[in-house]
């Protein structure tokens, strides 16, 4: 026993020894390193563009980094004032930039950008990284929802939202905390914008979706309910926008497939209808498959507005003893924003760039080009508060379309209340 | 008669070969030790060397004294525990009376240095491409700038406005001033070199060189000393203006300029209130500048657990499920696996090995993986569950809805701990029942006892004196089961949200915590350290009552 | 000894039954309830379509693609994971159980001032709420990693030296059981042979309950390879990352769930435990109970 107890002494000895040799041998962060992190699409999107700058500046090493998009945030809110964050997050939605900046953890990038350099961008894109006065980050590309029709069972493009049937809307929002971002063309059918606008057109503090107007709004969505938005978290959208409509019996009960024919989304999801997928392989093209048209107008007439999302690259706040390379970061960011990458982003991976001049080439494109005529937006709010806001509003959305609130109006106004209180919460 | 036996086992001297183990042992430990001192000492960390070297002298005086093996034995896992657990419980103790949270995540250094990084704004004016350049002459530093609008290329040197050059005195660099632009050929060139000054490369410069670049000012309007051109990463100065001038010695900011919101006014100054943010005259209610820091905030957050109406209602709904589920979890498992051994401990039967082997599978899988397979499973719209074995239609929303309401989503719980838990109970109680005598069945039977009797009365006591503290550790362990929970619902569904608090039908105490300290709605680490210290409380009293009445611990202890 | 003095009656069918044969039913039963997840899962690893959600029937079609492309993945070096896991599993397990060992032997055949306080503490400290100790243990390593920085965060052995620290809790009690049911006569009869206090606990003791150590490093090994939460804040290099916390990855993203190449990965993952589960099985209840109850 004695030689086997030496033996395991030994080998966790060694084992420990050889572990250490492989630490060190790894090489610990140097100056002229640039850490990246991202999260798996974004990653893929972007390596190679980071891979050329790499390979194109020899005093610096590009480092990316996979990180999990829904816990990212929460890593760096420890990670950056424990010295141990990223230099730059790409592919940041631009509404988490209040958040991350309220918590220590971005720093404003105003002082990088000259004035030539901020007209590179299509409007608003830039705009959309600005928190408290502050840029925070550069455009990587935008991102808006549409809606597409399957032209073979719609060959006209709807103009009111009364003219869609129950069954033919295809819309994909979360069992728990729904989706108000895909659902905003429909509450701005009612005039109810989330929050108030000042007079420079800049979204304030205030919700603005309390009045009267927000109210019919949530009666109109109990009225519609799951018939007319379908499940929530429904995995068949796709097929079912795909494949033609199939009426058939199950268990003596009429089912019908294939029956929608309109789809609110966004770009992120034309590669998945132009090869098809799983149970419906057939795709679909653009024009003669599917056509990209802007929202139908409200019940009463109104035009549907929607959010401008941008994916793009902040930089993180430097700590004491632990600084950021700020001039590798710098050279990275105007290098994603230029025309030659954003145009290639496009190219491959089908990213709308916020760079004009890159955008302007790839105009040609029928589906970029049939999302910016699908736009009709504003920017998405990008207030610390909207973390919390997004789980607030989007609960008490799903709970009304689920018929879960007898009455929809009061639920409503009570969701405003609570929005209202944690957005002051968060300010104060 | 131990303590005797301890003597001779002192004095007993030690054979050759296990004391050159244990100075080969000691030898590497202290080795690495040392060199770790070493590098604590360069680094000027007085205070955590002169603690290691203390550690080191009492570790190697309790292996090379005579006597004192207790602490030989012990050293070394209490040396881990100490680092490991009690700091670990010593930091959430005193996170608890911290307001440490998202805007509350770092020192006070942090967020001074966080409001100066934002403290300036981009005013109008041309901006410029610069090289770092010293003066030949005096040596003194500036930037050769060339402005990005109308080429014109001058010399700016800290507190000077710049002095323009013609054309005769700077070359211009072969690239285009906009590293990235697409058309190489006609794009605007900066200058590279000027006579009289030497270009110098930034990628030679220490940080101090760094720094003495970063703090060039050139002024552009001598009546306004706070607007000037600076450079930030080296390649191009902007017109900025300072907004708030921080003042270490008076630990303040003093705003400079009006701000552009109406915040706050040229003239105002920020001082730390108690809150861990600067505000306008310290006071709780005036503004703040964001970026925050660490505090003591006492009790507040004990305060706020006990007397916040917002917390009550979840808290109670939380506190109350977790009793449920644990408890639903520890008699489930307990009674399947029970039934199960009962059934089984039957000499006749055949294949025993073979169910037995089927059955710990549950067991033997890694947990988080099964947690995932039963997120699968238990899919509303197309799981196996519902479609193959309820036979529900494939992709209807009327099929159950397994973990997205309610009810639905605590059986789920429960039944996927159910599947986790059983194989546990089932070994162990199967061990417990063959540790009965078998004298003791055979007395019943011939008493005439029942199979029903004779199990109530006689195997279920015997069975849980000897069981009894595993089902209090397991009762200790489900209570907070973190990973089981988390991975199936996250504490979902969520309800409408109407209190401050996100709060879910299968949230447990533990999870419910750790979204308050972690998740999107705003960290609350303080908040959350003060209840896992209740939780705490609460799990080893529970344990400690239970342990007491059951005579096992008594024996153990 | 029953059976020999009962006579031997001719096989009745509805006496089998209600002797033996529902005990069969009752196996079948609760082996379907433990087993078709487990099927499920390793059907849909073959299942070449990427959606757990469309396979309606177990193994209707069988190919290893998933297989073949998870082992291909450039930002996702699965084969690298496993030897991580594997590494961090069998180095964390092994020491966590030589160091309870050693404070167990303290705690079972020494007898010393603190002895009861610092058992019944060890319990205790168990019962804390470990997962909100994250903050905690995060800036400790981030501290420490700024002076050594491969004790530090994103280093694996920072990461099995808070393995190690919440090992003595959990594993001294239990060895503490099985130290007890070693008969003392035993070492005192080795301490009259001259043995020494290290010679009894390495040669004799710690040979005694050497099937026990090894189910104990077993279950070690499967929480410490289970673990994903501590793992995924403390690891970042996708080079340095373990199978649970990499795994994830392949279905955390809500754009992307790839379920087919997690389902290969989970099957993969699974098999070093399971494999070593049934194969230790028969020492398993005594590992479980720590010798409070006789398996």
């Amino acid at each position: 026993m004695k030689t086997t107890t030496r033996k395991v002494v030994g080998m966790f000895t060694a084992l420990t020894v050889l572990g250490a040799g492989l630490s060190i041998a790894t090489p610990v962060s140097a100056a002229s390193e640039l850490v990246i992190w991202a999260d798996k699409g974004t990653l893929d999107t972007i390596k190679a563009r980071v891979g050329a700058w790499d390979t194109a500046n020899a005093e610096y090493t590009a480092k990316l980094v996979e990180k999990d998009f829904g816990t990212v945030r929460e890593i760096l809110k420890t990670a950056v004032p424990g010295g141990t964050g990223p230099d730059i997050l790409a592919g940041a939605a631009h509404d988490w930039i209040g958040n991350l900046a309220a918590a220590n953890v971005l720093t404003p990038i105003d002082q990088y950008l000259p004035a030539n350099f901020k007209d590179d961008f299509v409007p608003g894109a830039l705009q959309a990284m600005k928190y408290n006065g502050k840029y925070y980050g550069t455009p990587g590309w935008t991102e808006n929802i549409a809606m597409l029709r399957n032209v073979k069972k719609a060959p006209k493009a709807v103009k009111s939202v009364n003219d869609i049937k129950d069954g033919e809307l295809g819309i994909n929002y979360d069992a728990t905390n729904s989706d108000p971002y895909h659902m905003y063309p429909f509450q701005t059918m009612f005039d109810a914008p989330v929050f108030t606008s000042d007079s420079n057109g800049d979204w304030t503090n205030k919700v603005g979706m309390g009045s009267t107007k927000g109210a019919n709004f949530a009666k109109w969505l109990k009225l519609k309910g799951t018939k007319f938005f379908g499940p929530p978290s429904n995995a068949k959208i796709l097929c079912d926008f795909l494949n033609p409509t199939k009426k058939t019996t199950v268990k003596g009960k009429p089912v019908v497939t294939g029956g929608i024919k309109y789809w609110v989304t966004g770009a992120w999801n034309i590669n998945a209808i132009e090869a098809g997928a799983g149970g419906c392989k057939t795709g679909l093209k653009v024009g003669t498959g599917y056509a990209i048209d802007p929202f139908p107008t409200g019940p009463t007439g109104l035009k549907a507005k929607q959010f401008l999302g941008i994916r793009g690259y902040v930089m993180m706040a430097s700590k004491p003893g632990n600084v950021t390379n700020v001039p590798a970061a710098v050279d990275l960011m105007r290098w994603m924003s230029s025309e030659s990458v954003q145009f290639n982003l496009y190219d491959n991976y089908n990213k709308t760039p916020a760079n004009k001049a890159a955008l302007n080439r790839a105009k040609d494109n029928p589906v970029i080009a049939g999302f910016a005529n699908a736009a009709n937006t504003v920017p998405m709010p990008n207030s610390p508060a909207m973390a919390a806001a997004w789980t607030i509003w989007g609960k008490a959305q799903t709970r009304i379309i689920q018929g879960k609130e007898a009455k929809p109006d009061v639920a409503w106004a009570n969701m405003v209340k609570a929005l209202q209180k944690a957005i002051d919460t968060t300010s104060k | 008669m131990a303590s005797k036996k301890l003597k001779e086992w002192g004095e007993s001297g030690p054979s050759v070969s296990g004391t050159l183990w244990k100075l080969g042992v000691l030898g590497t430990v202290d080795a690495i030790a040392v060199t770790m001192i070493m590098v604590l000492l360069s680094q000027e960390l007085i205070a955590q060397a002169a603690l290691s070297i203390f550690v080191l002298l009492v570790v190697n005086w309790i292996y090379l004294r005579k006597g004192g093996l207790p602490a030989k034995y012990l050293t070394p896992g209490v040396l881990f525990l100490i680092v490991f657990q009690l700091y670990v419980l010593l930091f959430s103790g005193y996170t608890a009376f911290t307001n440490y949270g998202s805007a509350h995540n770092g020192d006070k250094t942090l967020a001074i240095q966080t409001i100066n990084n934002a403290a300036y704004r981009i005013v109008d004016g041309p901006d410029y491409t610069i090289k770092l350049v010293k003066d030949d002459q005096d040596g003194s530093r500036g930037f050769l700038m060339t402005n990005n609008i109308d080429g014109e290329v001058s010399i700016g040197k800290d507190g000077e406005l710049p002095v323009v050059l013609d054309e005769s005195q700077y070359t211009l660099s072969t690239e285009c001033a906009d590293k990235y632009a697409e058309d190489t050929v006609n794009c605007a060139k900066p200058a590279e070199t000027a006579i009289g000054y030497t270009t110098q490369d930034v990628n030679s410069f220490s940080e101090k060189e760094k720094a003495r670049y970063l703090a060039i000012r050139v002024i552009t309007d001598p009546a306004n000393p706070y607007v000037g051109l600076r450079t930030s990463e080296f390649t191009i100065a902007l017109p900025s203006e300072s907004t708030l001038e921080f003042s270490e010695a008076a630990d303040t900011f003093t705003a400079l300029v009006d701000d552009e919101y109406g915040n706050y006014f040229a003239g105002d100054v920020f001082k730390p209130a108690v809150d861990g943010f600067y505000r306008v005259d310290g006071v709780l209610e005036n503004v703040k500048l964001d970026g925050g820091w660490r505090v003591e905030v006492g009790l507040k957050n004990f305060e706020t657990i006990f007397t916040d109406v917002q917390l009550r209602e979840p808290l109670i709904k939380v506190i109350s499920w977790t009793f449920m589920f644990a408890i639903a979890t520890v008699l489930t498992t307990f009674i399947l696996g029970l039934f199960i051994a009962l059934t089984f401990n039957h000499d006749k039967l055949r294949g025993k090995k073979f169910y037995r082997l089927v059955m710990i599978l549950p067991y033997a899988f890694p947990g988080f993986l099964s947690a995932y397979v039963w997120v699968g499973l238990l899919n509303r719209e197309n799981g196996f569950i519902n479609t193959v074995i309820f036979g529900q239609e494939p992709g209807s929303e009327g099929n159950f809805p397994w973990l997205l309401e309610e009810g639905p989503a605590r059986m789920a719980v429960l039944l996927v701990n159910l599947w986790l838990g059983f194989p546990y109970m089932f070994l162990i109680t199967t061990g417990a029942l063959q540790s009965i005598p078998s004298e003791l069945n055979e007395a019943a039977e011939i008493d005439g006892a029942t199979g029903w009797q004779n199990f109530r009365l006689i195997k279920l006591p015997l069975l849980l004196i000897s069981i009894a503290p595993l089902l209090i550790a397991s009762f200790a362990f489900n209570f907070n089961n973190f990973t089981i929970i988390y991975l199936l619902t996250k504490g979902g569904p969520s309800d409408s949200g109407l209190t401050d608090y996100d709060v879910g039908g299968t949230d447990i105490l533990i999870t419910f915590v750790y979204k308050i300290a972690f998740s999107g709605t705003g960290q609350n680490f303080g908040l959350a350290s003060a209840f896992s210290i209740l939780i705490f409380i609460v799990v080893a009293t529970i344990s400690l009552i239970s342990f007491r009445r059951t005579k096992k611990f008594e024996e153990i202890v | 000894m029953a059976m020999a003095t009962k006579t031997r009656r001719p096989f009745n069918i509805f006496r089998w039954f209600a002797s033996t044969g529902w005990r069969h039913l009752v196996g079948l039963a609760v082996c379907s309830f433990a087993v078709f997840p487990l099927l499920y899962i390793l059907s849909t690893s073959l299942y070449p379509n990427n959606d757990i959600n469309n396979t309606t029937a177990l193994f209707a079609d069988v190919s290893p693609a998933n297989y073949i492309s998870l082992l291909d993945q450039e930002s996702r070096p699965f084969g690298r994971w496993y030897l991580n896991t594997v590494y961090i599993g069998i180095v964390t397990s092994v020491g966590s159980v030589f160091l309870s060992a050693l404070a167990a032997f303290a705690f079972s055949r020494l007898r010393f001032k603190g002895r009861r306080p610092g058992l019944l503490s060890l319990i205790l400290m168990q019962m804390f709420p470990s997962i909100l100790g994250l903050v905690a243990i995060y800036s400790l390593l981030s501290d420490v990693g700024r002076v050594f920085p491969i004790l530090g965060l994103n280093s694996q052995i920072g990461l099995m030296m808070v393995y190690l620290g919440g090992s003595l809790g959990a594993g001294t009690y239990l060895m503490y059981g099985f130290f007890n049911t070693v008969p003392k006569e035993i070492d005192e009869a080795a301490t009259i042979d001259g043995a020494s206090h290290a010679r009894i606990f390495f040669s004799i003791i710690l040979r005694l309950v050497a099937p026990i150590l090894a189910v104990q490093m077993l279950l070690s090994y499967i929480g410490v390879t289970s673990d994903f939460i501590l793992a995924s804040i403390l690891l970042s290099d996708p080079n340095s990352l373990t199978l649970a916390t990499g795994l994830q990855q392949f279905i955390s993203d809500p754009y992307s769930k790839d379920w087919s190449m997690f389902a290969a990965g989970a099957v993969l993952s699974a098999l070093p435990s399971v494999a070593l589960f049934l194969g230790l099985q028969k020492y398993i209840t005594s590992g479980l109970t720590g010798g409070a109850v006789k398996g």
